[in-house]
């Protein structure tokens, strides 16, 4: 394995979709969104009258769950677009020509969705983090944040939807010619996800052991999806039946 | 040396090519020729180990193509300009070639010279900074061969190398691949421009799923077709050609206006005997010439048997 290969792979990949301004501005749009949303439910939570510590708890731990979504549509979105520009492009046989192996370019191909998933995450994470603590302070005479959950979300869950994010887009972006299509095909395809954290959330008000079960459920389909990918990431693979 | 042995590939049912065997020596210009279809792209991603041959094999340098291991270590000594240029669009002339120095594992200050210079070559250094997405298809297929050449490779497949460029473009590129062959380097060309083949080519394969031939232009063409000459007359009349039909050694005989036109076994040793008829005949003989079959005869002949 030559990491210097992986890294030019992820570079390129990430110089390139800095020019793409529809991906750039769609991977920005949605953490501005989801933050500003949290952080305007909590503010008008902490300024009603009477105000309620148990529906600003609720809605704290809702909104932890919904910022874990983050990584997962940030990768989606990148993930789609650097495998279907190399498709339109026909720009993967001379990429194949040169010294890469087939678990090089995967590597490199999944970095380039997952690490800026991630860093959005935790940024988004880490705005929310002292904006709600200064907000609630009043409430709960001291700051709540970060809960053990919300570092669990952060640290494990966070990088696992960021990984289901990748090889879904990976594997569906293999299938498919167009950007926007492979796009929201992908988001199609996590939405099971979407529905696992903010019903469960929304049910069960994230218990811990909820958590872990999702997490359990999650690296089990990470796990199927990356065995997918890597099965349609082989040069013959991409060469004859990638159109 | 690249060696092929009954290398074939099916996809399903389908032959792409069948029981290919052949052999490119080094510091050859080598042509591989046929019609759409006829499984040169095939061919040419079998030899630099981009799809496995499903039967047969081949060997780059003693490295087998079809083992796992051997594909870096082949993708090191051979350098391939694929149909289509296949560029990140949005990224610089400069980028692009930098990208893939560094996949060759070529770094600063040795892969910007490297550019500098190829990019020279083709007077492209200007652009350098520009987006490929607003080149012409000339400039990027010269971008192309140039990210081809980055790591000095010793094997170079061209698939149709001058497709989408200027007279002057593709003598530029003409000139370079001679040059190349100056310099030792081997270079396939797969093509349909039978004219470059011809001018550039030692030796030209003609395949339609199968080898139909393998030789040098010139041998091809004597192989093929008869010597014809052409013996043009001040007045020609027919009755000369029963008394020419009667010699051995014409194969045939026709009139055209005031040319003869005969297919000679030996035209070295026939030609003084011919003409000293001629003459004693009463002709008058303005000049002689040989006609020269070009490699599309050669090509057409081949391909529609």
């Amino acid at each position: 394995m030559n990491w210097g290969i992986v890294e030019q792979v992820f570079l390129k990949d990430l110089q390139e979709l800095s020019k793409n301004r529809y991906v750039f501005f769609s991977m920005l749009f949605l953490p501005v969104i989801l933050v500003s949303v949290t952080v305007v439910n909590i503010y008008s939570a902490v300024n009603s009258t009477p105000v309620s510590a148990v529906t600003i708890a609720i809605l704290i731990s809702t909104f932890s769950e919904i910022i874990i979504l983050i990584p997962a549509i940030v990768s989606v979105l990148i993930g789609a677009t650097s495998v279907v520009i190399e498709k339109n492009n026909r720009s993967l046989e001379p990429l194949l020509a040169t010294p890469i192996t087939d678990t090089e370019l995967l590597l490199g191909k999944a970095l380039a969705p997952f690490i800026p998933a991630i860093i959005l995450g935790f940024v988004a994470y880490g705005a929310i983090i002292p904006v709600v603590d200064y907000l609630t302070y009043p409430v709960f005479g001291g700051y709540i944040l970060p809960t053990e959950t919300m570092l669990y979300q952060m640290f494990v869950m966070a990088p696992l939807v960021g990984l289901f994010g990748t090889f879904v887009a990976l594997f569906i972006s293999t299938k498919i010619k167009d950007v926007r299509a492979a796009q929201q095909i992908s988001t199609l395809a996590i939405m099971p996800l979407f529905i696992i954290l903010v019903v469960g959330s929304l049910v069960f008000a994230s218990t811990f052991d909820l958590l872990v079960v999702v997490t359990i459920i999650l690296a089990i389909a990470v796990l199927g999806f990356a065995k997918l990918t890597i099965r349609q990431f082989n040069r013959e693979s991409i060469l004859i039946s990638w159109k | 040396m690249i060696v092929a042995s009954s290398l074939s590939r099916s996809f399903g049912s389908f032959a792409a090519v069948e029981d290919l065997s052949l052999t490119i020596e080094r510091g050859e210009i080598f042509g591989f020729l046929g019609p759409n279809g006829a499984g040169k792209t095939t061919t040419i991603r079998m030899l630099t180990g981009l799809i496995s041959p499903t039967r047969g094999n081949a060997k780059v340098d003693e490295l087998d193509v079809s083992t796992l291991n051997n594909i870096p270590k082949i993708h090191r000594v051979v350098g391939v300009l694929p149909e289509v240029p296949g560029l990140y669009e949005n990224l610089s002339a400069y980028r692009n070639l930098d990208f893939y120095g560094r996949l060759y594992g070529l770094r600063d200050p040795r892969l910007r010279d490297r550019i500098m210079s190829l990019m020279q070559t083709f007077e492209l250094w200007e652009r350098r900074e520009d987006a490929v997405q607003t080149f012409s298809k000339g400039m990027k297929q010269k971008i192309a061969i140039i990210r081809c050449l980055l790591h000095d490779p010793e094997y170079l497949f061209l698939d149709e190398p001058v497709s989408g460029l200027d007279p002057e473009a593709s003598k530029t590129v003409r000139d370079f691949i001679l040059e190349l062959k100056k310099n030792g380097k081997t270079v396939i060309l797969s093509t349909h421009n039978l004219d470059d083949a011809d001018r550039l080519c030692d030796r030209v394969a003609v395949i339609r799923k199968k080898l139909l031939a393998l030789d040098t232009p010139r041998n091809l063409r004597t192989t093929m077709f008869k010597r014809t000459i052409v013996f043009h007359l001040k007045e020609a009349d027919g009755s000369i050609l029963q008394k020419l039909k009667t010699f051995p050694f014409v194969l045939s005989a026709e009139r055209s206006g005031n040319k003869l036109v005969l297919d000679l076994d030996d035209p070295e040793d026939d030609n003084p005997v011919i003409l000293e008829l001629l003459v004693k005949a009463g002709y008058k003989v303005q000049f002689v010439g040989e006609v020269r079959h070009s490699l599309e005869e050669v090509y057409l002949k081949l391909v529609t048997n």
